[in-house]
């Protein structure tokens, strides 16, 4: 492992990933008291308070969509995919890093993932629920999804098993499970130490049902263990087939700007640079808000701008390939869509994606920058912001004119679109919040075993 | 199965760091007690081989799950289009498989996953709500920061001076008595 090779000349030669005179009890007390104490309980309640405005007002938007139809958003004919893809898009990449944090680095036993998993698993799923509901309110009749799975039915019909949009409805559904029972599989442990520090009755019981009676025998841990990695092992090539999956769904059409075989891998990398975005503000944010950076180093937040750093100059490869094959193969149609891209009414898009994406992340390649969490936070909105644009550029661009004049049109996103898609902000707000506040915010046990015993007592 | 007022579960002893309850494990091992079972904050390296754990089955479930699902998948696709619905799209066969390998992969990984969580819970006997060791007023700690390993009875014959004399001799921290 190479990661720790810069702390050199430090007079302390410590674990870049765990701070100083960290014991079992120690880490076990300074996480589970953010649950059961809950310091910051005034400032937890204000953003609560924020985010269920937001929650709100996604309600209020999907009764609307529910009463008055599509009609209400700004897509036409051919913009017929807008906000809600776009939207989708941006949401299933943001879960896909949470998979791979957790999943392949313990495969590879990267043993620095411990005090960041269960944020990303918890992001992941959110990010994941967030997606889930686009494709579905943008059916037009959303209370009939269901006729997109496979079951035997009075129609006598089943989905087309050959479309991609039935591959991406599956893919969702599994990761979004998947996703689920890793996170829960993990947290077992975790939710057996609250429900024994717990001091109300009601909480010990609550815990208690949730911890299914662990008891840490070694047999228990022998399985548990396995099941963990399996389920690990599983979830990894998930990711790919989940965005590639999506990935297919534009590479599968004859538009221009889409028809392409680097869809897949593109849009498997965006997705993983706009998850480990949205991981480090979130490691960034929870660090700061509970004090907790013995146990969230610097170390980590150096790791996580180093994968932001990767993954973005594999998206900026992607955008390179994009123009060169544009250019190398002469195709009049696709040309056309990359001066469009480039000067026109929508240029705002490209270039937001080239400034978030490509160059503010250069600043990545200081250690300095890596570590320090203002800037790490900030790189990291810029970059959700710019995969946002991405997915914008990508969709609408091609859409809003093709390959005949009549099919020609622009889209602006109306009210609705909007106020969907900031409802959809708080959606994932609050649940991240009520995760923040009710389940242990790192795995306790993981970054346990990386501490030290008390000989003190 | 008879059930007498008091049998015993075993004797718990308390430890403070993995190693000594490792160098515990061993000691007993030694010693030729076959029931004996660690409890710990943490995977504890090393205590299955102590042990001698049997191997679990836990990766054949999860394997057995993955390829029956994905296999039952793939042949639901395949009777769908070309048998139940045949539907002829711009003249391309009706068995077109590579287009159904996708989604029976990711129900293979479905079936894979919901068998390792249902095989693990399985194996585990979990959920269960109670067990003996909670009588142990100090065991709220191994979820925390303290080390357990229970010897219990062999064959029905419970050598209670015995098992103290053992786990005595690794220096624990408590040593208790539990009845069932």
């Amino acid at each position: 492992m190479s990661s720790g090779s810069a702390t050199g000349g430090r007079e302390h030669a410590a674990d870049p990933f765990l701070g100083e005179g960290q014991t079992y009890g120690a880490v076990t007390g300074a996480i589970s008291t953010i649950t059961l104490d809950h310091p910051g309980q005034r400032r937890w309640l204000i953003l609560f308070a924020c985010a269920l405005a937001l929650l709100g007002l996604f309600a209020i938007s999907l009764s609307y969509l529910l009463i008055a139809g599509v009609g209400i958003w700004g897509n036409n004919i051919p913009v017929t995919w807008g906000f809600d893809i776009i939207n989708y898009v941006w949401w299933i990449g943001i879960g896909n890093a949470g998979t791979l944090i957790s999943a392949l680095l313990l495969m590879l036993r990267q043993t620095w993932r411990n005090a960041i998993n269960r944020m990303a698993e918890a992001m992941t799923l959110m990010a994941a629920v967030c997606a889930a509901i686009y494709p579905v309110i943008h059916l037009g009749r959303p209370w009939y999804f269901y006729w997109n799975l496979p079951y035997p039915n009075t129609m006598l019909l089943w989905p087309q098993f050959r479309s991609p949009l039935f591959w991406d409805a599956m893919a969702i559904m599994i990761y979004l499970t998947t996703s689920l029972l890793f996170w829960y599989i993990g947290l077992i442990p975790d939710l057996a130490t609250m429900r024994d520090r717990a001091r109300t009755r009601f909480r010990r019981q609550a815990y208690g049902v949730f911890a299914l009676g662990w008891r840490g025998s070694s047999r228990h841990w022998a399985r548990w263990r396995q099941a963990y990695v399996t389920i690990a092992a599983c979830a990894v090539p998930l990711v790919v087939a989940v965005h590639s999956g999506v990935g297919l769904l534009f590479a599968a059409s004859i538009e221009p700007g889409w028809h392409g075989t680097i869809q897949p891998p593109f849009f498997v990398f965006g997705a993983a640079f706009s998850g480990f975005a949205v991981v480090a503000m979130i490691a960034v944010t929870v660090r700061h808000a509970f004090g907790i950076d013995g146990i969230v180093t610097a170390g980590h937040l150096d790791m996580l701008g180093k994968a932001m750093l990767g993954t973005g100059l594999a998206t900026a490869y992607g955008y390179l390939m994009e123009l060169f094959t544009t250019w190398y193969g002469g195709e009049s149609f696709e040309q056309a869509l990359m001066l469009e891209r480039l000067g026109g009414v929508y240029a705002w898009s490209f270039w937001g994606v080239i400034l978030c994406n490509v160059v503010v992340i250069q600043t990545l390649w200081f250690r300095a920058v890596r570590r320090n969490s203002l800037a790490l936070f900030t790189i990291g909105l810029g970059v959700a912001a710019g995969m946002w644009f991405e997915r914008f550029m990508i969709i609408v661009i091609t859409l809003h004119h093709d390959f005949l004049p009549s099919s020609s049109h622009l889209y602006t996103p109306s009210f609705w679109d909007l106020s969907t898609f900031a409802g959809s902000v708080g959606l994932f707000l609050t649940a991240m919040l009520l995760f923040i506040r009710y389940v242990p915010v790192v795995s306790i046990f993981e970054v346990r075993e990386m501490a030290v015993p008390d000989r003190s007592s | 199965m008879t059930a007498p007022a008091a049998r015993p579960y075993g004797v718990v002893a308390e430890f403070d760091t993995a190693e000594r309850l490792l160098e515990a494990a061993r000691a007993a091992h030694r010693a030729g007690f076959r029931d004996v079972e660690g409890f710990s904050p943490f995977p504890v390296e090393g205590l299955d081989e102590v042990l001698e754990e049997p191997p679990s089955r836990l990766t054949a479930i999860a394997l057995v799950g993955g390829v029956g699902a994905a296999t039952g998948f793939f042949l639901l696709q395949a009777y769908a289009m070309g048998i139940s619905y045949p539907f002829d799209i711009g003249g391309r066969p009706l068995f077109s498989w590579p287009s159904y390998v996708l989604s029976s992969f990711a129900v293979g990984i479905l079936g894979a996953v919901v068998s390792s969580v249902l095989g693990m819970l399985y194996l585990n006997r979990l959920p269960r709500l109670h067990h003996p060791i909670f009588e142990h007023k100090g065991f709220i700690r191994v979820t925390q920061d303290r080390f357990f390993l229970r010897i219990g009875p062999d064959h029905e014959r419970f050598d209670e001076a015995r098992i103290r004399e053992v786990l005595g001799s690794s220096a624990p921290l408590s040593l208790r008595t539990l009845q069932l």
